[in-house]
């Protein structure tokens, strides 16, 4: 019991982060009309800035995470006016393969930047378990749920509240009306650029202390975030959270009780069965496709 | 009735192609010539893409995977002493049920899920290549894969090797010109333009693109066995996800909408990648840069890099002629 207790924790605490890179890609899926490739490595972009201001320049976490924060943020400004923008009137298969594009020069150079090591982010609160109520629980998990939850409903709050996460919403409901209500639909896509790979990068930030820091894991976070998005219904904010626990958990429970060299590939699977039976997501019906 | 005699452009490049090729061992030194049979089996390998995803629109981030099935299925059978023929067919026909295995449930969806589908199991192939040691040989691969033969004829020498590839890379590029030129490829192009008014011509839309997806994998699959015979080594590292990326993107460079544009882009990449080897891993930044500028200035790959020429030299004409003087 105790063992399942502990798996669930560490479950949801990955499936945190896979849902805060869900977020990104839903985010531009629906705004953007984008199915971006290269939304993973915001994640490797979050872990190493955090590494350099945090390790390698030993400033205080806080301190790290708003500049890592702020950096993938004009980071995203900064790409979305390269290579995005010029492809909003093309059909979005070229802008996918733009993001492919995209994708390699940016972990490459990660590669280059970095050199091919894997390093070592400290914990923020010690992996020595603690115990409460009988259960030990690794504080460093939980502080990963708790931020990365905190970020969540801080995201909702900002689409639902402020001036710029409504316009958001407009733009991904429907950019000509939006526009003829004096909304930059340009303006606000680079700014949901701009937000959903600081998530990606916050995800990156929280993820490292959990694995270890190196240039490829961007490409399986990216893709797990894929996952959780397509899990829970891709375009659905609520959807995206849901889907990334429940990746998380499946994970989880799946290295430990079927095989750990193989749980990559259950994962796989399960995209591929989502896909082929329910491609809108677990959560909604889809309606059927008459072609 | 009277033959015309015309002369045309396209047979006059075909055959000039065709000699150069045929002329270039004699030119080369083993190691070049080695280059270009890689290019000859990439060729294969990205015409079967350029099929699937050119002329249906879909996108397949996989092709590495079959490519690997393929190489794996004719090492295992060359290995046990089967003839090449029979291990050459047999890794494409496994490539190719893989691929049904896949894309028999795959194909329910569509582009972006599609690709993200074949990405998925291209990562999760990797995975057992690198994990089922007792079949793959784990990381380390598997040597020692005999030479391919037919009958009393060995194909050992790079030289021998590089026409038997070219050959059949040939033979491969021709069948599928005349697959598109076919009421498959006419069904497949409709398809690819409007799916919805495919179907109402009764063009049935899903078993047409699963037929594209198994010859897509088959190719895949005998480019892959002749790219085990090349070497005679595999290793798991030449047919993960960031290769099959590498196929999508010499499909995409070359151009997705002709036929030559595998060819073009498999050997553009090659060429590049033997010239670039000094950079190693700058390499793919040129190429991912090289992906991003095309798509965004030249989307239909460099197969219409001549037709664009043309129409900027036309609209420069056009503004540097006086009005009214012609």
């Amino acid at each position: 019991m105790e063992t399942v207790i502990q798996q669930i924790i560490f479950g949801i605490s990955v499936g945190a982060t896979y849902s805060l890179v869900a977020l990104g890609f839903s985010m531009q899926f629906r705004a953007m009309n984008l199915l971006n490739f290269a939304h993973g490595e915001s994640f490797t972009m979050g872990a190493f800035i955090g590494l350099l201001c945090h390790v390698f320049l030993k400033l205080p976490l806080l301190l790290s995470w708003l500049i890592t924060m702020g950096a993938c943020g004009v980071i995203g400004v900064v790409i979305e006016f390269v290579a995005i923008r010029p492809l909003y009137k093309a059909p979005p298969l070229n802008l996918f393969i733009c993001s492919i594009g995209l994708a390699m020069v940016l972990r490459q150079m990660w590669n280059i930047l970095t050199g091919a090591v894997a390093y070592k982010f400290p914990p923020t609160f010690g992996e020595a378990p603690v115990n409460v109520g009988g259960i030990s629980v690794v504080p460093e998990q939980l502080w990963v749920i708790g931020m990365a939850v905190l970020l969540m409903f801080g995201f909702e709050q900002f689409l639902k509240k402020t001036r710029m996460g409504k316009a958001m919403r407009a733009v991904a409901q429907d950019p000509y009306t939006a526009s003829l209500m004096g909304i930059s639909v340009l303006r606000m896509k680079s700014m949901v650029y701009a937000v959903s790979t600081m998530l990606g990068g916050a995800a990156g930030i929280l993820f490292a202390p959990l694995a270890y820091v190196t240039f490829d894991m961007g490409l399986w976070n990216g893709i797990k975030g894929f996952i959780c998005a397509i899990l829970g219904g891709i375009g659905s904010i609520p959807g995206a959270i849901l889907g990334g626990f429940l990746l998380g958990l499946i994970e989880q429970f799946n290295s430990s009780y079927i095989s750990s060299l193989y749980k990559d590939v259950i994962s796989f699977l399960i995209l591929i069965i989502v896909i082929a039976v329910r491609p809108k997501g677990l959560m909604f019906r889809s309606r059927r496709e008459k072609v | 009735m009277v033959a015309s005699y015309r002369f045309s452009w396209k047979g006059f490049a075909i055959v000039l192609v065709c000699l150069v090729l045929a002329a270039l061992p004699w030119a080369l030194n083993p190691f070049r010539v080695r280059v270009f049979t890689l290019g000859g089996i990439y060729a294969i390998a990205t015409t079967g893409l350029t099929l699937f995803m050119g002329f249906t629109g879909q996108i397949s981030i996989g092709q590495a995977a079959f490519f690997g099935i393929g190489a794996y299925t004719s090492a295992i059978l060359s290995k046990a002493g089967v003839p090449f023929i029979l291990s050459f067919l047999a890794s494409g026909l496994v490539a190719a049920f893989c691929g049904l295995i896949v894309g028999f449930p795959c194909l329910r969806a569509r582009t972006f899920y599609l690709a993200m589908a074949t990405l998925a199991f291209g990562l999760a192939m990797t995975l057992i290549f690198k994990n089922w040691t007792g079949l793959t040989g784990g990381v380390s691969g598997m040597g020692g894969i005999p030479a391919a033969g037919i009958g009393p004829f060995s194909f050992d020498g790079f030289v021998s090797y590089y026409y038997l590839v070219w050959i059949i890379t040939a033979t491969v590029l021709f069948l599928a010109y005349r697959l598109t030129r076919s009421y498959f490829g006419l069904a497949l192009r409709a398809i690819g333009e409007n799916e919805t008014a495919a179907e109402s011509l009764s063009v049935k839309s899903y078993l047409f693109r699963l037929i594209s997806f198994l010859i897509c994998s088959f190719l895949a699959g005998i480019a892959g066995s002749l790219f085990a015979h090349l070497d005679r080594v595999v290793a798991p590292e030449n047919f993960t996800s960031e290769e099959s990326i590498i196929f999508l993107s010499m499909a995409v460079i070359g151009g997705l909408k002709s036929i030559y544009g595998g060819l073009i882009g498999a050997m553009i990449f090659t060429l590049i990648g033997e010239q670039l080897r000094s950079l190693e891993r700058a390499q793919v930044i040129v190429v991912g840069g090289l992906l991003i500028f095309l798509v965004i200035f030249l989307p239909r790959g460099l197969v219409s890099f001549p037709e664009k020429m043309e129409k900027l030299i036309s609209k420069l004409r056009r503004k540097t002629s006086l009005p009214g003087s012609l």
